[in-house]
């Protein structure tokens, strides 16, 4: 009775009914918006850093990271990789044995990071193979040869099939040294790799550190939507706690989570500024609603209708037009979103080379993270709610005879 | 004849007491004098060494041979020999320098001042602990400390402290020296703040090359627990002609 009183009510007057709904519509669609890009920036920024470094996360020698030391490496083992690979939630692990030389050609020298890893695997996750601006990818974990970064090539002043040299320290004091040749050239978009990296294939980094069979690292890579908060405590109860350490991205880099909490932090006061004008937008919608109709109140009173049902009507009326507007809202977040997602937005120019400083693809993703999606509308569809009670207010304090008169 | 009697006996007692002050005197031996008998036990005009290295750690150890050349205080070289990973790596000390020739990557080094105090090799000795620039005679003014028993062996315990002008990382050195061989059977690095740093034992005296020898060194870092280095010389030739112009650059590459 009541629902089909204020579904008649609120299209009387379609105009106004309209408006509003066009307000929550807009309201969620910003909000919906303005958050999944920020959190598609976000998650793809975490994906690109993540991936050519330490990936989403690692597992270690326990130890190994208060002191990165050759000494604190482990040994492959069979059993922990597969246990890793029968997780639903893991895409790729990478072994890698990471580790600090010499680097020289002809009259250069300089400090380095050495990153043994596997080549196909690395192609596969971070198609390595794409970023090669000079020569060609090492292809094999055989490879007798190694990938350098672009600016430590620059600064050797070495080109693609020369040889380098490399010297560092082994594992249990024994010495590091090799010859490789350069294979090929890559550009990596974070400044601190490209002028410091050398890849290699793992064995070879292996042998060469006399560390045969020996990781520094497991990487594990996820799917970007997937939590680490939530997987890093299922793995802890599966691997061996007292000779592993598992540890996330959050804690290798925490400069990056710092970074984002933030920006993030700045980003929810701009959504807060913009949650206000919308509270505002629908305030005065309402206002005038109530303004509109306070003679038809009075009428309604007059006559016999409780004010407690009347106000009844008011709250379905105004949660109606809301739920509209939200649902509306979300069709339309939906399809910018996956119009973006489709056609992701490219930057150029200036704004490109400064992601690209960052080491981010200069690309905008959408994030079509469904939790966006409810918290996003959940808050409107509140905020709508709380603003009814003017209304209801103004109904239940109305003198009919004044209303009427008015 | 009654007059030369008292003579005689005199004469005869001190023919008795001579021989009892010479040793007091031996005895007495300067500081200094220990410490150059000792120095000169250790060191030939020129050394050919077979030696063992072994690094012991808390949860490790290794071990490497090498063959080491030396000639004075100016010149020395070591070969590692095994294991095969180094093998055919030199080290040359000329004077000041110190080269290494690394055969894999065919790159003879000269080691920056920087890397002195680094590690030699993995071991609790260091680069520095190579070139031996101070001279334990020359360098340091010694005192005697008493004598203090040292693996059943009475010894001079003798304090070093480095001359101002002498390039010595130590505030002091404090050496026990064997009385009966002259051989230095333990010292005891201390640094500028007085705090012990270094333990260095040397035992197992044996005779090779034709003379006796502390055959086993062992170098003890006191800050970490568990780290020693043990010298071990298997074999010892002293005092072979070696020309100086083995010790070159160029003849690190070819040596056997």
């Amino acid at each position: 009775m009541f629902l089909k009183l204020a579904w008649l009510n609120i299209w009387r007057n379609k105009r106004r009914t309209l408006i509003t709904t066009a307000s929550v519509f807009f309201a969620v669609l910003l909000a919906v918006a303005t958050r999944s890009m920020t959190d598609g920036i976000y998650v793809n920024m975490i994906h690109n850093v993540v991936s050519y470094s330490s990936g989403y996360l690692q597992i270690h020698q326990k130890g190994y990271w208060d002191e990165q030391s050759i000494d604190n490496t482990f040994e492959e083992n069979k059993e922990l990789t597969q246990s890793l690979l029968d997780n639903q939630d893991i895409q790729h692990i990478m072994p890698r044995l990471e580790t600090f030389a010499l680097a020289s050609y002809a009259e250069k020298t300089k400090g380095v990071l050495i990153l043994g890893i596997d080549p196909e695997k690395e192609k596969e996750v971070n198609k390595l193979h794409e970023k090669v601006v000079e020569g060609n990818y090492i292809e094999t974990i055989n490879d007798n040869a190694v990938v350098i970064g672009e600016g430590l090539a620059s600064q050797l002043k070495l080109k693609a099939n020369d040889t380098i040299v490399l010297l560092g320290q082994g594992y249990h004091a024994s010495s590091a040294a090799g010859k490789y040749r350069v294979k090929g050239i890559i550009k990596l978009g974070s400044p601190e790799l490209n002028n410091n990296i050398v890849y290699m294939p793992i064995q070879r980094a292996q042998s060469m550190h006399g560390a045969e069979n020996r990781l520094t690292a497991i990487s594990i890579m996820l799917d970007k939507s997937s939590s680490i908060e939530t997987l890093k405590p299922s793995l802890e109860k599966e691997i061996d706690t007292d000779t592993y350490e598992i540890m996330s991205w959050k804690e290798m880099m925490p400069e990056m989570d710092q970074f984002i909490t933030a920006d993030s932090t700045g980003h929810y006061i701009i959504i807060g500024v913009l949650y206000l004008i919308i509270s505002f937008g629908l305030f005065g919608t309402l206002m005038m609603m109530t303004f509109e109709r306070s003679r038809e109140f009075g009428i309604l009173i007059a006559i016999g209708m409780k004010k407690r049902y009347l106000a009844v009507i008011l709250l379905l009326e105004s949660l109606m037009i809301s739920l509209i507007g939200c649902l509306a809202g979300i069709l339309g977040g939906i399809l910018i979103v996956q119009w973006f997602t489709k056609y992701p937005v490219h930057f150029t120019g200036e704004l490109q080379e400064i992601y690209e400083n960052y080491g981010i693809e200069p690309i905008i993703y959408f994030s079509s993270d469904e939790k966006i999606f409810i918290t996003q509308t959940l808050i409107v569809l509140l905020l709508s709610t709380i603003l009814t009670f003017y209304p209801c207010f103004k109904v239940m304090k109305l003198k009919p005879i004044e209303a009427i008169n008015s | 004849m009654k007059e030369i009697r008292p003579s005689k006996y005199v004469l005869g007692m001190a023919l008795l007491i001579f021989p009892l002050f010479a040793m007091t005197i031996q005895q007495e031996l300067s500081a200094t004098a220990v410490i150059k008998k000792a120095d000169e036990n250790m060191r030939g005009k020129t050394s050919l060494a077979d030696i063992t290295i072994k690094i012991i750690r808390p949860t490790w150890s290794r071990e490497m041979n090498m063959k080491a050349w030396s000639k004075g205080d100016d010149y020395s070289m070591i070969l590692i020999k095994s294991p095969a990973k180094e093998k055919g790596t030199v080290f040359l000390k000329r004077v000041k320098e110190v080269w290494n020739w690394i055969p894999s990557i065919e790159r003879n080094i000269k080691l920056p001042p920087s890397m002195m105090s680094q590690s030699w090799m993995g071991t609790d000795f260091t680069n520095d602990d190579l070139v031996k620039e101070a001279s334990s005679v020359v360098d340091y003014t010694h005192q005697h400390l008493g004598k203090e028993t040292m693996a059943g062996k009475a010894c001079y315990k003798i304090e070093m402290i480095p001359k101002p002008t002498a390039a010595i990382v130590w505030e002091k050195v404090i050496v026990w020296i064997d009385v009966e061989d002259f051989l230095q059977l333990k010292a005891e690095f201390y640094d500028e703040d007085g705090a012990l740093v270094n333990i260095m034992n040397s035992g197992d005296v044996k005779e090779i090359g034709g003379r006796k020898i502390t055959s086993k060194i062992e170098m003890i870092p006191v800050d970490k627990e568990g780290n020693s280095t043990w010298i071990i010389y298997n074999d010892i030739l002293f005092d072979e002609e070696i020309k100086d112009d083995f010790f070159t650059t160029r003849n690190m590459k070819q040596l056997k």
